[in-house]
């Protein structure tokens, strides 16, 4: 096994088991407050509007977690659900800690099918625009600086895992 | 209505040098009042040189009482490409249709008054405006306009004269690759004019089946034609002057008639197909096919 | 030495750019006025003045992208664009429709005018017609033209000249492409984008992943095949009975190769394209092509030597690509 897949395979199980030790509630609560605390400045701009009356689902494989996200005017909601959405984003956890530490780029991992889109497009293109101008150097207490030093870890690996296991050719499937 | 002019657009297919004359010869004894012509999409295309189309033009100015406009190539990549515009610009008498800016520049150089051809992207009246202000006698909309836009401008009253493409194959986009020559696994280089086998293009379609464009070497049109024709009294209305009809290898001559009917407001529409791919004048994607409800 | 000018389609992006090494960065207003339009992307204007000082504190120019065509009704809008990029005290403003680059010309003759790629000038004269009646100071060629031709125009140009030199590859002429409005209602001359999001569907069956635009089917991807916008140029179409990309495959532009002829012919700038891709992607970009230009223009590398880093810097690249390939595109004759 690559480098990578052993990190993977090793994220994907310390996270498994912490989140199934940690009662959901609190999980949920957690969750949202952290997505206000980062999101605040866009939420006073007005920038997150336009998730009004919508809902986001984040499916992580292998560990099947599904949260819904979604914003009620003033505050953004997460918790785990299994209800309907309007758009939904899927890849494994080490590729949604490659997206947050912003070790690859969205647009790299959908071409390479490791970040899978569903539903309403626009919508879901308007949550990736608006993560994407969120700087993460005015984020609160050490998360910079984690973030950078996981971005670096983690940006060896992306480039590994990056390989095309098809070229995609023109040849007709 | 009658004042609305009847336009034949340049013919954008490659067909062999007889039928280009005949198709002239049936055009000028046709109701159409302008005639463009010339290559506009492709500059290794050489049935008709460019000495030949000028003559032909001036050939046919002299002879039928039609107004008639050369027309510049759109796309122009190489020396010889910027050669071709400067021959079809430096033609003596002859209006022009400058389809890109060098050919503008050109006229404007030599005082040579020109048609702004509709991929020059004129979509407001400032820039119209300054296009007439030095040497523009008409222009023809882009293609993708809508008749509010359309509506807008006129209301602005345009000192020149107003082309509306109302008939044909949407031209939607040109390329430096030849596709033609791709589909038949050539090189553009060595072409073999291969693209003089379909005088109305290839039919490209969705793996659904679902026609979606015709290709024209290295231009990209709609699978079938834009159909203007109900819309002729609106755009008299609106103070369209002339309306464009672009060449198809057959039935020309019934659309002409169609048009020359309705313009003189009598019922056109029963000999050729009344619909066609006319989104972008009701403000809708180009290929939807009839106009809205309401 | 050639300039850097690299995409910033929100602040961090900005950042991401200068700190990688750009020299100049190019940004649009979160408005239709420029060609990449899109929900959340692009700088309102407190983002502008935010980012303008970051980038000139730091030696850094930045250009600003008004670069569609303005509809007959909303002309004020584009001209009032204009205004706040001049109020702004942008470096220059990259323009395609000729009645607002008369505009700026008149309103604002200090301030610097960039042809877009939008405008579509491929040829001397359609250069000269924009410096003489513009002033242009700089033009970006469409990606229709071959090596030798850059070249041809190159040594002849009235204006200094700004190539793509990598990133989504546009195969139609630039500015005169009616593909996306053909079937979805928008291109980038007004709308200012190209197969808007709002049209376009993402369906995983089990026959694969199915793109839609506008209900149009674009292509369907198999089980580990690179994907890429769903841009109709790219997709996969029948031609008298035979299924291939009859356009183009998905692929993206890399010119790294053709530094030494490009800066040998005297272009200016090197244009990175990307104001939709995110941060990361920016970062590492730019920081290649930071390094590929010094290792040619500063440390005056050999043949060897480049060949040698050149191939860790396409591979870098290549990751970001659509398809994950890239091509040399109109640049070289046999592509066409």
């Amino acid at each position: 096994m690559t480098i990578d897949e052993n990190l993977q395979l090793r994220v994907t199980r310390l996270l498994g088991r912490v989140l199934r030790k940690a009662p959901r509630r609190p999980q949920a609560l957690l969750a949202s407050a952290a997505l206000n605390r980062v999101l605040g400045e866009q939420i006073a701009d007005g920038d997150m509007d336009f998730m009004a009356g919508k809902a986001l689902a984040i499916q992580v494989r292998d560990l099947d977690l599904r949260w819904l996200i979604r914003f009620d005017g003033d505050r953004l909601r997460a918790a785990p659900a299994a209800a309907a959405s309007d758009a939904s984003i899927s890849a494994t956890p080490m590729e949604f800690l490659r997206l947050l530490a912003r070790a690859e780029d969205a647009d790299t991992l959908f071409f390479q099918r490791r970040l899978v889109i569903e539903g309403d497009t626009d919508f879901a293109l308007n949550v990736k625009n608006v993560l994407d101008a969120v700087d993460d150097q005015s984020l609160p207490g050490p998360l910079p600086a984690a973030l950078t030093v996981l971005r670096r870890l983690l940006r060896g690996g992306a480039a590994e895992a990056g390989k095309p296991q098809r070229a995609g050719k023109g040849v007709a499937p | 209505m009658t004042r609305l002019k009847l336009a034949l657009g340049p013919i954008l297919f490659y067909w062999p040098r007889q039928q280009v004359f005949d198709f002239y010869e049936a055009a000028a004894a046709s109701p159409v009042d302008v005639i463009y012509l010339g290559e506009a999409v492709c500059n290794k295309r050489h049935q008709l040189r460019i000495p030949e189309w000028l003559d032909l033009a001036r050939y046919l100015a002299d002879s039928s009482a039609k107004e008639v406009v050369i027309s510049s190539l759109i796309l122009s990549e190489s020396s010889a490409d910027l050669t071709a515009i400067r021959k079809v610009v430096d033609n003596h008498g002859l209006t022009v249709e400058a389809n890109d800016q060098g050919a503008i520049q050109l006229a404007m150089e030599r005082g040579i008054p020109f048609v702004c051809g509709p991929t020059l992207n004129v979509y407001n009246a400032r820039t119209l405006g300054w296009l007439a202000a030095r040497g523009a006698r008409r222009w023809v909309m882009p293609v993708d306009m809508d008749r509010q836009g359309l509506q807008t401008l006129l209301q602005q009253r345009p000192a020149i004269e107003t082309e509306v493409f109302a008939w044909g194959k949407l031209p939607l986009a040109l390329s430096a690759r030849c596709f033609t020559a791709r589909h038949l696994e050539l090189t553009k280089d060595n072409c073999q004019y291969r693209c003089i086998d379909y005088p109305d293009g290839l039919e490209l379609a969705s793996q659904e089946g679902r026609e979606l464009f015709t290709i024209n070497g290295i231009q990209t049109l709609s699978p079938q034609p834009m159909n203007l024709l109900a819309q002729l009294p609106e755009m008299a209305a609106m103070g369209v002057d002339v309306v464009r009809l672009s060449p198809a290898a057959t039935g020309m001559a019934e659309v002409l008639a169609a048009f020359d009917r309705t313009r003189r407001g009598g019922q056109g529409g029963e000999v050729i197909a009344s619909d066609g791919v006319n989104g972008y004048w009701f403000g809708q994607p180009g290929m939807v096919h009839s106009p809205p409800l309401g | 030495m050639m300039e850097l000018v690299c995409p910033a389609g929100n602040f961090t992006s900005l950042k991401a750019a200068v700190d990688n090494g750009a020299d100049a960065v190019y940004m649009g207003f979160n408005d239709h006025t420029n060609a990449r339009s899109f929900s959340g992307l692009n700088f309102s204007d407190k983002q502008v003045d935010k980012a303008i000082d970051y980038a000139r504190s730091r030696g850094k120019r930045v250009f600003v992208a008004i670069n569609t065509y303005p509809h007959p009704a909303r002309l004020a809008t584009w001209e009032a664009a204009v205004d706040r990029a001049a109020a702004h005290r942008a470096d220059a403003l990259i323009l395609a429709d000729l009645g607002l680059m008369a505009y700026a010309a008149e309103r604002h003759p200090l301030l610097p005018l960039h042809l877009s790629v939008q405008a579509s000038a491929t040829n001397l004269e359609a250069l000269r017609f924009y410096t003489q009646n513009f002033g242009v100071r700089r033009a970006v060629l469409p990606r229709v033209l071959s090596m030798k031709q850059v070249a041809q125009l190159a040594a002849a140009a009235p204006c200094d000249l700004e190539v793509f030199g990598f990133g989504s590859l546009c195969i139609m002429a630039e500015g005169r492409c009616h593909l996306s409005s053909y079937v979805t209602g928008e291109s980038p001359n007004i709308a200012g984008v190209c197969s808007p999001a709002k049209a376009v569907e993402w369906r995983e069956t089990p026959q694969g992943l199915q793109t839609r635009l506008n209900g149009v089917l674009v292509d369907h991807y198999a089980a580990g095949e690179n994907a890429s916008y769903p841009t109709l140029c790219k997709g996969r179409f029948v031609v008298d009975g035979r299924r291939s990309h009859a356009l183009e495959e998905p692929t993206s532009l890399n010119t790294l190769a053709l530094i030494p002829e490009l800066a040998a012919c005297g272009v200016k700038a090197i244009k990175i394209e990307g104001r939709q891709r995110s941060p990361a992607y920016v970062a590492q970009v730019v920081a290649t092509w930071r390094s590929a230009l010094d290792e040619y223009f500063i440390h005056h590398s050999d043949g060897v030597t480049l060949d040698r880093k050149r191939r860790e810097w396409d591979s870098s690249l290549r990751k970001h690509a659509e398809g994950v390939q890239t091509t040399l595109g109109a640049y070289d004759r046999v592509w066409q």
